[in-house]
């Protein structure tokens, strides 16, 4: 469930995609400026409201993907600002404040909080010193409501731990990219699927990792980034978050360069062309349950069989059709799941189609 | 193999009793779980159907009880279930129909159970309730035992003038009415990822095969709840459209 300020203006949202985007060098003081033309532009300290969207989304629980990130190196930033980002959303119930989103982890990796609206730490002051920082902070002191802070972070890495439960993928591994595991469910990506009740269609693909899916999760729920992103967010440690990348945030225009291939099935018949896009693609004649509605072959089954897509690869299962799946002429029994190649040949019982795999 | 099952019943709109009986248990044994499945549609004035469908549901799960466990060691001969079964059908045709001419009245019920295991499905069935395999297809593993069906079978009737021909509940046998009694087995492959489902024929008069499918495919119960929920659904489209019968339905999901 999203809790959002609907009267609030969301633009900075977007500017700050797009400067993310612009360069793949991101400098912490040239972001800072540009977080401060922000918040200056709309008059809203940008990290409040992203920590506030975070903070509800959080709570869908963890479906959604992450494509690994090489981790940006300040880590020191980040504590700071993590933890003023969670007190900046004291408007928030302290429960709810969420780990990192990606772009909660572009102002704890690059940017200060804005001072004016953050209570300020002694660390931030010392980095940044003037006579102005020294006086708010210790005018902070002396004010009871800043003094929440550590206790805030606390929770905050509590509630951390606990998303953890939501999602399979638990240790953050410097260097490596990471995917998350996740169980999708097609048919309703659009809604956070609570706990595994709703176990995805093929029982082969219950714990698959898939990275395509991130493209569909993120065009139909833009929560499920800052969850997905939670999930990779440290554990406890204030070490630096993986999940900022500027191409990340690319996906709206789909796929991030090498993770995605793409799967194509060529009906003989008719030389229809079939594009497998979905983490669970479904092939039968009942309408109701299909990616691919084959109507015209009675010798199809409602459930025929389905293709998944796992780390990438593209699996065959026959979904205990009546006239069976075959590829390449083997048929397959119920239990298989089968990788397809390039130029493989599919058999829908008589019903044969091409395989193309590109990417 | 893993179960989901779940069973609903309703007396319908116009019966003052229902005389649907069914009952679903599930065994651990030494080769892992098995579920046996019964359900009996009775027929008898005064009430008796009730206490046709009863006592034959309650026989079979005292053998299940008593004899099971035998059986399964013994590998399920599928001789042992014949006779077993054959055994109680005739026994309790006797018995059913000794205790209807005490009373003056004329009652019975029909039969459908199915005992499944990770390997096969063993299917007993007498009289219209039907069993389903839902898998990748909707498939009705039992024959009817109707007057209609018969017709049908001889090329007399279609299957769509057999749905509404006057006669379309009309019996051959059932268990407690008739001189002997003659069960169908069906016996087979268990699926995986498939739902088995039995049903008393006021279910499936009134919804389609189509609508079957689209509820009880496997791919659309993902957990008991939602299993339950859409039997309801169909149980709900059939009053809706006005069947009058007892209506119940038993599922079985495995995975």
């Amino acid at each position: 469930m999203l809790q959002f300020d609907t009267d609030e203006n969301c633009d900075y949202v977007a500017k700050l995609l797009t400067h993310l985007n612009a360069s793949d060098q991101i400098s912490l003081s040239e972001f800072k400026n540009f977080i401060n033309i922000l918040s200056n532009e709309t008059g809203v300290a940008p990290a409040k409201a992203v920590a506030r969207k975070e903070a509800s989304s959080a709570r869908s629980s963890g479906t959604g993907v992450i494509v690994g990130v090489p981790p940006v190196p300040q880590p020191q930033a980040a504590s700071r600002t993590q933890a003023s980002a969670a007190a900046s959303s004291r408007e928030v119930p302290p429960s709810k404040t969420a780990p990192a989103a990606a772009q909660n982890a572009a102002s704890q990796t690059a940017i200060p909080s804005d001072p004016g609206e953050k209570p300020i730490s002694l660390f931030y002051v010392l980095m940044h010193y003037s006579k102005d920082n020294m006086a708010k902070y210790k005018a902070q002191k002396n004010d009871p409501a800043f003094q929440k802070q550590p206790k805030e972070k606390k929770v905050k890495e509590k509630k951390k731990g606990n998303m953890k439960k939501n999602s399979t993928e638990l240790y953050d591994i410097p260097g490596v990219d990471r995917v998350d595991t996740i169980s999708v469910v097609p048919n309703e990506m659009a809604e956070p699927a609570p706990g595994s009740a709703k176990a995805t269609v093929s029982s082969t693909s219950a714990s698959g990792t898939v990275s395509a899916p991130a493209v569909k999760t993120y065009e139909t729920s833009q929560a499920k980034q800052p969850a997905a992103s939670a999930s990779s967010a440290n554990f406890g440690e204030t070490t630096v978050l993986g999940a900022f990348n500027a191409g990340e945030t690319t996906v709206l225009s789909g796929g991030y360069g090498t993770a995605t291939k793409a799967c194509v099935l060529i009906r003989r018949k008719t030389r229809e062309r079939v594009v497998i896009n979905k983490p669970s693609f479904r092939i039968g004649k009942e309408r109701s349950c299909v990616d691919l509605f084959i109507g015209d072959n009675a010798a199809i089954s409602r459930s025929h069989a389905t293709i998944n897509q796992k780390q990438g690869d593209f699996y065959l299962a026959d979904t205990n059709s009546t006239n069976h799946t075959y590829l390449n002429g083997r048929m397959l029994i119920s239990s298989d799941e089968v990788k397809l190649a390039s130029g493989d040949v599919i058999s829908f019982a008589d019903d044969e189609f091409d395989v193309e795999i590109t990417g | 193999m893993n179960y989901l099952v779940s069973a609903l019943t309703d007396i319908g709109l116009t019966k003052d009793t229902n005389q649907d009986a069914y009952s679903i248990r599930a065994y651990k044994s030494s080769i892992g779980s098995v579920v046996f499945a019964i359900l009996c549609d009775g027929m008898g004035g005064l009430s008796r159907g009730e206490v046709a469908s009863a006592t034959v549901v309650a026989a079979f799960n005292r053998w299940a009880d008593d004899e099971l466990a035998g059986l399964i060691k013994k590998g399920l001969p599928e001789n042992s279930i014949r006779n077993d079964w054959t055994r109680l059908v005739t026994e309790y045709n006797r018995k059913i129909m000794t205790y209807g001419s005490q009373c003056g009245v004329s009652l019975g019920t029909t039969l459908t159970a199915i005992l499944l295991t990770d390997r096969k499905y063993y299917i007993v069935n007498v009289g219209d309730t039907r069993a389903y395999e839902i898998a990748g297809d909707l498939v009705v593993l039992t024959k009817d035992q109707t007057l209609v069906a018969r017709e049908v079978e001889l090329g007399r009737l279609t299957p769509e003038q057999a749905e509404t021909d006057p006669r379309r509940s009309v019996l051959l046998q059932c268990i407690g009415a008739s001189e002997t009694v003659v069960p169908e087995f069906v016996f087979g492959e268990a699926k995986q990822n498939a739902v088995y489902m039995l049903c008393s024929d006021g279910f499936r008069h009134e919804v389609t095969e189509d609508e079957i499918y689209e509820k009880l495919s496997p791919y659309s119960v993902n957990d008991v709840e939602q299993l339950r929920q859409n039997m309801q659904i169909l149980i709900d489209w059939n009053k809706e459209r006005q069947e009058r019968d007892n209506i119940t339905v038993v599922s079985i999901k495995t995975f």
